[in-house]
């Protein structure tokens, strides 16, 4: 009772105090929430359903081509700050031409490539391969591969593709210099290998 | 009181160890770290008449401060049921970085403590004065 009487005295200021002491216990749940989320993303954004091909196209060049999603169900848009494709075949018969490189492609940052929240998008790469120099070396490791008793065509090498993609969570601050945690912080790296499997 | 003042020490805390993600954000100022925390400690030099009891609520206070401080840090992984978002040495890191803050809120908190109560004197003097010259003219 005697407390009840201080406050009654004191009714102002007890009034700031708990408003003040409210203020910071919001601001502590609002980012506590942030974080959870953020956690969350990083746990949760993902690529899916690689698929790889290769067709033949007119005048006997081949098509090469890699798709794959990228799923955010989080709640922040991702802003992708590079984006990367290889594809190659390995001819590890050859001393002059180990790695034939078939296609690439290479995004650095850019305000143009964003992943929306909650949802999915579809990255598609292809190339045609019309280089008679490479078309050669292909026909090449066919021609090698027959005398191994291994028949391949043009669509049916065994073609290495790799991507990978570097992405930044919503419009949180990412170019610390010291602090390198909190970068990776909202930092997502994704990459799939036609070797490895999704990475 | 020591439940009162625990959450802007939490809140410091927490956002000294995340700046770009916790709202609003101090961005590693200490400055305005410390002045927060004499801010923090003044209702206890105001509402306490013993010098000596309102440091050990500034001690009180710092500690379940700190402690709110490390839940907020566990979230992710207790409320949230998710694995560790950084890599080892999670905690080791926490202190390590929020050490030099325990200094700043205790020292903050004493000079806090003390200019409560230089308030609630003056403030005490002039309700005095006030009333004896109410009396006077009576």
């Amino acid at each position: 009772m005697a407390i009840w009487e201080r406050v009654k005295e004191h009714w102002i200021t007890v009034t700031m105090y708990l408003v003040f002491s409210l203020f910071f216990l919001s601001a502590c749940l609002v980012s506590v929430n942030t974080y959870g989320a953020i956690a969350q993303a990083q746990r949760d954004i993902s690529l899916e359903n690689p698929v790889i091909g290769a067709d033949i196209v007119p005048h006997g060049d081949v098509n090469i081509s890699f798709s794959v999603q990228l799923h955010n169900p989080s709640r922040y848009t991702l802003h992708v700050f590079t984006l990367s494709w290889y594809a190659k075949l390995v001819n590890a018969s050859s001393t002059n031409d180990r790695v034939i490189p078939v296609g690439e492609d290479y995004s650095g940052p850019t305000h143009y490539l964003e992943v929306p929240a909650k949802t999915t998008i579809d990255y598609t790469f292809w190339t045609v391969v019309s280089d008679p120099a490479i078309l050669e070396k292909l026909n090449g490791f066919i021609n090698y591969s027959k005398g191994l008793g291994t028949d391949y065509t043009l669509e049916t090498l065994p073609y290495e593709h790799s991507f990978s993609v570097i992405l930044m969570i919503g419009e949180f601050d990412h170019d610390y210099v010291r602090e390198g945690y909190l970068n990776s912080l909202v930092t997502v790296e994704l990459g799939y290998s036609s070797v490895e499997g999704i990475l | 009181m020591a439940v009162i003042s625990a959450p802007p020490i939490a809140f410091m805390t927490f956002d000294f160890m995340f700046p770009n993600i916790s709202t609003p954000s101090l961005e590693k100022n200490l400055m305005v770290v410390f002045l927060l925390s004499i801010l923090t400690a003044i209702p206890s030099g105001y509402f306490t008449r013993r010098t000596d009891l309102a440091m050990v609520t500034v001690f009180l206070y710092t500690a379940v401060g700190y402690v709110l401080a490390v839940a907020l840090y566990s979230a992710p992984y207790t409320i949230f049921d998710l694995e560790q978002v950084l890599p080892a040495f999670y905690y080791a890191m926490f202190f390590r970085f929020t050490i030099i803050l325990l200094f700043l809120f205790i020292l903050g908190g004493f000079i806090g403590t003390v200019f409560g109560q230089m308030v609630r004197d003056m403030i005490r003097r002039e309700e005095t004065a006030l009333t004896f010259k109410n009396d006077d003219k009576s």
